[in-house]
């Protein structure tokens, strides 16, 4: 069908928030009217989750810390931190 | 110092995004760690010409990725950008109902995507060449947009579109042999679909 070939040839732009806001819309119809697609996009939308999710380093290793601390002058500890909002979280 | 108090305050922050970033892109500690205080060095010293209010995100993944290429890219294998095998649209989602739901009943999608394992992801990451491994790391991991990619990476925008869609469709299919390597799919008919045109 035109109208699903259309719709997943935009799938990962919309899934990426890059379409105008008209097309967005447009493709938004097409996944309230078709299951087919909509489980397409769900698949890709959680496929990119994951992989996101997997992919991030949880935490920078002390050496790295250490060494800029020394280059830059740093509190390590204050810019770093023990419990640090500069660690991205664990994934779960 | 107030330029380098400055610095410190705006740019730190960024430091363990870098640091993941430049493990993706040296795939070893010690190149991560060198390229990381090399960047954000060369950002320090740059920094009395970075637009205050800009995107210093931006900025600062845009320094990793030329310190990366200048430095570093010469010590790896140097893939070619058209060594990347053409993948069709879709093919991991075509091929999701191979995946075995023999043991536990789950849906062949929750087998999936609960089995791909971190090192998988990122062995797969790391698989691609530099030219596609990089918008999708920017945009799938990092969540820049196309147009802070296009900044970054110094390519137009039509370039970042072209590379992430070939180079997802690489990441997914490493992801499908990973997972028939471990025996998530199953055996008897190893041979994927192919999409129907």
């Amino acid at each position: 069908m035109a109208d699903c070939d259309r719709a997943l040839a935009d799938m990962h732009l919309f899934l990426d928030d890059e379409l105008l806001p008209l097309t967005a819309g447009d493709v938004r119809e097409h996944l309230r009217a078709c299951p087919h697609c909509l489980h397409a996009f769900d698949f890709h939308a959680e496929l990119k989750a994951v992989v996101a999710r997997k992919a991030k380093e949880d935490t920078m290793p002390d050496s790295l810390k250490q060494r800029l601390a020394e280059t830059f002058s740093l509190d390590s500890a204050k810019v770093f931190g023990q419990k640090s909002p500069f660690d991205r979280p664990s994934a779960f | 110092m107030a330029e380098q108090d400055d610095f410190v305050a705006q740019a730190m922050q960024f430091a363990p995004q870098l640091y993941s970033a430049a493990y993706r892109l040296t795939h070893n500690q010690a190149d991560a760690e060198d390229l990381v205080q090399e960047t954000l060095l060369r950002a320090y010293r740059g920094y009395g010409n970075f637009e205050a209010g800009t995107n210093l995100r931006a900025w600062l993944y845009r320094i990793l990725n030329n310190t990366f290429i200048n430095s570093y890219r010469a010590k790896q294998r140097r893939v070619d950008e058209t060594d990347l095998e053409d993948v069709e649209d879709l093919y991991l989602y075509n091929n999701r109902g191979r995946f075995s739901e023999a043991l536990t009943g789950r849906s062949a999608e929750d087998r999936l995507m609960e089995r791909i394992t971190d090192d998988e992801v990122k062995s797969a990451l790391e698989a691609l060449p530099d030219t596609f491994r990089m918008p999708v790391y920017l945009a799938d991991i990092e969540e820049f947009s196309y147009k802070e990619i296009a900044e970054i990476l110094e390519i137009p925008i039509g370039t970042v579109m072209s590379r992430l869609h070939r180079g997802r469709k690489a990441l997914y299919k490493q992801l499908y042999l990973y997972a028939t390597e471990h025996g998530l799919v199953e055996s008897s008919d190893q041979e994927p679909e192919h999409a129907n045109g």
